[in-house]
């Protein structure tokens, strides 16, 4: 891809008119490419300009206690009851609409180029990626599929962007196998990052789920996830 | 409950009390969300009725706009992006992903709504970056009259290649290239004005 053609995804991108494969090769960049995410915040702020051009318009007045109302408050005891229920569903398997964007984002070619020449560094082994499908029952954190990344070579685990939690809580990240325990794989840190410690590296294979559960700084306290599961996704071999 | 005193009119002034509320949402002070609420409710019910075609739909992308909003103000950083911009960013994607899910509801809404695209620059003009807006709308006067205007449907309509060229009744290879081409010619004069 030429720097033009870059560019010009990355404003396709940002203006929102991609779909399908066009927008999960964007998505892939987005993740593994820092230059491009750069590009895409450049467009965006150029088009913000236009905010100031869409006309107000009020809602219905009902809408302010609606939206109140809707407000997390204090019902710690119910997320503990959700959470339960919802490591259950996970364990059962990953989402479909995961799946799908998964498939999307691992089908598209990036590159025209002939499959013939052979690989160079094959000592380097492929990442794994996964789309995490936000959980709409623990309130809607998320609000679209977050794409993550795990580079075997470095043990950096990325996601796409920032997961959304309350202020004075953080994300953590777990992996769940085959006996539908969840493992930490410690707290989300800046950039999106998280070092997976060399020991806990083995535990991120293909199919393994990935999930991200909001607790409090610095992690669980007890070892197994205590807030609500906000996004999960199956890992796959690029 | 400090509802906007009389004395601040000024877009500096407006755009620091939309800070000021952000970031105490961000404390997850309720009072202060709820300023921020009929500070911006009329905002971004614009934003999300003109994407979203329909009253209905648009309450509803609302409401989510308001708790994304909610959760997400601890990391709203001040200096990186104005308060208006991040907070119509939220409802422009929301409503963008409203679309996406629902093409066949969306596409009935759209004259409902047609009349609140261009409507002039209003108070909340002020609170954007009035130097950055004239450099784009220098460089949009330079494009050709159909990218100029496909990149501005895009933009507001929060509508796909597809759709696009549906409307305008090209095929989906013109309007790749017309919206490429404009991109690429934007991006230029963007980076020769900088």
């Amino acid at each position: 891809m030429t720097p033009e053609e870059r560019s010009v995804l990355a404003g396709e991108f940002a203006l929102g008119v991609l779909d399908g494969p066009e927008r999960a090769q964007a998505l892939r960049l987005l993740v593994a490419d820092p230059g491009f995410a750069r590009e895409v915040e450049r467009w965006r702020e150029h088009f913000a300009v236009w905010f100031a051009e869409f006309g107000e318009v009020e809602p219905d007045p009902g809408l302010e206690e609606r939206i109140l109302g809707a407000l997390p408050g204090g019902a710690a005891n119910d997320d503990a009851g959700r959470a339960v229920r919802l490591w259950r569903a996970v364990a059962g398997g990953a989402s479909l609409a995961a799946a799908g964007l998964l498939a999307a984002l691992l089908l598209q070619p990036e590159r025209a180029a002939p499959p013939a020449p052979p690989r160079p560094a094959p000592a380097a082994p492929a990442p794994l990626v996964a789309a995490l499908d936000p959980t709409p029952d623990a309130g809607g954190t998320l609000d679209a599929p977050l794409a993550a990344v795990f580079d075997r070579a470095t043990g950096t685990l990325t996601l796409a962007s920032a997961v959304d939690v309350p202020a004075g809580r953080a994300a953590e990240l777990w992996t769940i196998a085959g006996d539908g325990v969840p493992r930490s794989l410690g707290v989300l840190g800046t950039g999106n990052r998280l070092t997976v410690r060399p020991e806990a590296r083995g535990r991120l294979a293909a199919g393994v789920v990935l999930a991200v559960s909001v607790e409090p700084p610095g992690g669980s306290p007890t070892g197994s996830p205590t807030g609500p599961v906000v996004a999960t996704g199956a890992l796959s071999a690029v | 409950m400090a509802s906007a005193p009389a004395s601040t009119t000024a877009p500096d002034a407006a755009r620091a009390r939309l800070v000021e509320a952000i970031v105490a949402t961000g404390g997850e002070d309720r009072a202060a969300f709820q300023r921020l609420y009929r500070l911006t409710r009329a905002k971004l019910f614009g934003i999300c009725l003109r994407i979203c075609g329909t009253r209905e739909a648009a309450e509803d992308v609302l409401q989510d706009v308001y708790l994304i909003i909610w959760r997400r103000a601890g990391g709203y950083e001040p200096g990186r992006a104005s308060p208006i911009t991040w907070l119509a960013t939220i409802a422009r994607n929301r409503a963008i992903d409203w679309r996406r899910a629902n093409p066949v509801r969306a596409a009935a809404g759209v004259e409902e709504a047609a009349d609140v695209a261009d409507a002039r620059p209003d108070a909340a003009a002020g609170m954007l970056d009035a130097e950055e807006g004239r450099r784009l709308h220098l460089c949009l006067d330079q494009l050709e009259p159909p990218q100029r205007e496909t990149i501005r449907t895009a933009f507001f309509g929060g509508v796909t290649y597809a759709e696009l060229a549906d409307r305008r009744g090209v095929p989906l290879g013109t309007m790749k290239s017309w919206i490429r081409r404009g991109l690429l010619r934007l991006r230029d004069c963007l980076r020769d004005d900088a």
